[in-house]
């Protein structure tokens, strides 16, 4: 029976990443037990567990190497969901080393929208494992849901569930380029072990998969730029009409000027909360944690959409793609200082910035070189080739770009 | 993609119609709020109630405020100078658009209220042309992808937004338009 101290010694030693045989062992016989000390230690510390980058990296680097640590993974079935990254690896080293384990995949699929820094290295691995071993489940309960709801997610982009847009097209450029995998997972597998393992299994997609991903995280990606483009300028507007309404003196103490003061900071309240959470939203769609992953989906982007089925599918996505990040990075200059200001403390603005121009330049590169198929689009008269056309027009006469883009 | 913007409300995208009028709704009240000679009040819910909700703010205001609203003047303000303030911090419609990025339990709570609409282009019902109060009217049935419950909207019709959602219907294969 272990007690207390024994328990906040090994949750201690998991979150600083000091993973061998020994805390491997004690952990999985405490989880298999139920032991209800180590669940409540455990529980008290699950944020800290989850968040900490140490713990993530080591058991994913453990895990790739069939370290003899995490050997005791095999088998580990239920248990393991009291730590969700654990029944991941669980699959990932059952799947990569071949040891049978008990994995429901409906549930492991669950586990994939817990948010940490390393998510985007786990979860790939996780749609590699069901694709391999259950590809019926793949396409209902993934590829199916990414095609009907994405409206869903495209209207309401702030949620967690976001990310699955991203490891699904993150997964996708895997496989359809082995050596991206060994760009996106240099940090914990120099030696390309999964790389290999892509070259040698080779699981398939089909063209129109490749079509729907991509337009799903495009869609999903550019609806939330718009959204943020959108927050900036309704902050920008409320904080001019908080201080016309603070420097009127007349509604001082008046019921009147407590409804509408109360009003007007309310609203401020609300486009705050908004901005934070695309920010974040933003951030965790691009990638902008992990500088190989943002690389990844530039790369990926380029070898996906070079396909000319999967370019001629998703123009519009693309194009739009280009232009809502285009629009951002002009407008950025027309905020007052005031504003400016205030958004520093909120959070930094230019980093988004950077990796969203990062990926677009990848789009915008594929587009530039098929310029013909896409003038061919852009000649069709109707919406909403028309109105993209206007739109891009209007674009590159404020910032000077697009030479590349004609219309027959 | 965002399309156009109609009658600052109605968002035309070029896979969904986005509609929103809260922020617009609370401000038509506060006129009838501040001063209660200006309308008389409705029985139903205040808006700024529904307000109040989703940004969890609670408005402090005098105790048994809504019971005595009618008692209450504001002596030292004319009407015309309310109104010009109440003018002067009018809403504008990207306050709406960006009730986008609430919660999704919000988001949803909102929108069976009738404050915002997303209408999917390929689950319209049908679209017409309608005659009400000698107005005529675009109403659009269609179902809500989130609620999943069929409903109606209506906005005042224009020749050329009535031919864009057409065409953008059309456009995805719909036949109900």
């Amino acid at each position: 029976m272990a007690t207390r101290y024994e328990a906040w010694d090994i949750i201690k030693r998991l979150v600083e990443g000091r993973i061998d045989r020994e805390i491997m062992d004690k952990l999985i016989i405490q989880l298999k037990k139920h032991n209800r000390e180590f669940l409540e230690v455990l529980n008290e510390n699950i944020n800290r567990l989850n968040r900490s980058s140490e713990f993530n990296r080591e058991l994913l680097t453990a895990v790739i190497h069939a370290d003899p640590a995490v050997s005791v993974l095999e088998g580990i079935g239920r248990e393991a969901l009291f730590i969700p990254q654990l029944y991941k690896a669980a699959a990932t080293y059952s799947l990569l080393h071949g040891v049978p384990a008990r994995i429901e995949p409906i549930t492991l699929l669950k586990t994939m929208i817990v948010p940490h820094k390393y998510t985007s290295l786990y979860n790939p691995l996780v749609i590699l494992y069901v694709h391999r071993k259950h590809p019926d489940i793949l396409a209902k309960h993934l590829l199916s849901p990414i095609r009907s709801k994405l409206i869903i997610y495209s209207v309401n982009p702030v949620t967690v569930r976001i990310i699955v847009f991203r490891d699904l097209f993150l997964y996708a450029s895997i496989i359809k380029d082995p050596g991206l995998a060994e760009e996106l997972y240099r940090s914990v597998d120099p030696y390309g072990a999964i790389r290999e393992y892509v070259e040698k299994q080779k699981p398939q997609l089909l063209v129109e998969e490749y079509s729907e991903i991509t337009r799903a995280y495009l869609e999903v990606l550019s609806s939330t730029i718009l959204l943020y483009r959108s927050a900036l300028r309704a902050y920008n507007e409320c904080i001019e009409d908080k201080s016309r309404v603070r420097s009127e003196t007349s509604l001082k103490d008046t019921i009147s000027g407590r409804i509408i003061d109360w009003y007007v900071s309310a609203g401020c309240t609300l486009i705050e909360n908004t901005l934070r959470k695309t920010y974040s939203s933003l951030l965790s769609q691009t990638g902008a944690l992990l500088e190989e992953v943002y690389g990844t989906i530039k790369k990926g982007l380029a070898r996906i959409l070079e396909q000319p089925e999967v370019l001629r599918g998703n123009i519009i996505e693309g194009l739009n793609q280009v232009l809502e990040a285009y629009t951002l990075k002009t407008r950025w200059k027309d905020y007052s200082s005031t504003t400016e200001t205030l958004l520093e403390e909120i959070h930094p603005p230019s980093e988004a910035l950077k990796v969203i121009m990062e990926i677009t330049s990848g789009v915008e590169e594929v587009l530039e070189k098929h310029s013909v198929i896409v003038s061919e689009a852009l000649s069709t008269d109707s919406e909403p080739y028309r109105s993209l056309w206007e739109r891009f027009m209007k674009l590159s006469v404020e910032t000077g770009g697009f030479p590349w883009l004609t219309r027959k | 993609m965002l399309l156009r913007i109609y009658r600052n409300l109605v968002y035309i995208h070029d896979k969904y119609i986005y509609a929103a009028n809260l922020y617009g709704s609370v401000y038509r009240e506060l006129p009838s709020l501040i001063m209660p000679r200006l309308k008389t009040r409705s029985r139903k819910p205040l808006n700024i109630d529904v307000f109040q909700a989703i940004t969890r703010k609670p408005l402090q205001l005098p105790p048994g405020f809504y019971d005595k609203l009618d008692k209450f003047t504001e002596a030292e303000l004319s009407e015309d100078r309310l109104t010009r303030i109440i003018e002067e911090v009018k809403p504008r419609g990207v306050y709406d658009y960006i009730l986008r990025g609430l919660d999704r339990e919000l988001f949803t709570y909102l929108l069976s209220r009738g404050y915002v609409w997303v209408i999917p282009y390929e689950s319209i019902h049908s679209l017409d042309i309608r005659k009400q109060d000698d107005l005529e009217i675009i109403a659009i049935r269609y179902m809500c992808p989130f609620t999943r419950t069929i409903r109606i909207f209506k906005t005042v019709y224009e020749p050329k937004i009535y031919n864009l959602i057409r065409e953008l219907c059309r456009r995805t294969g719909n036949r109900m338009c």
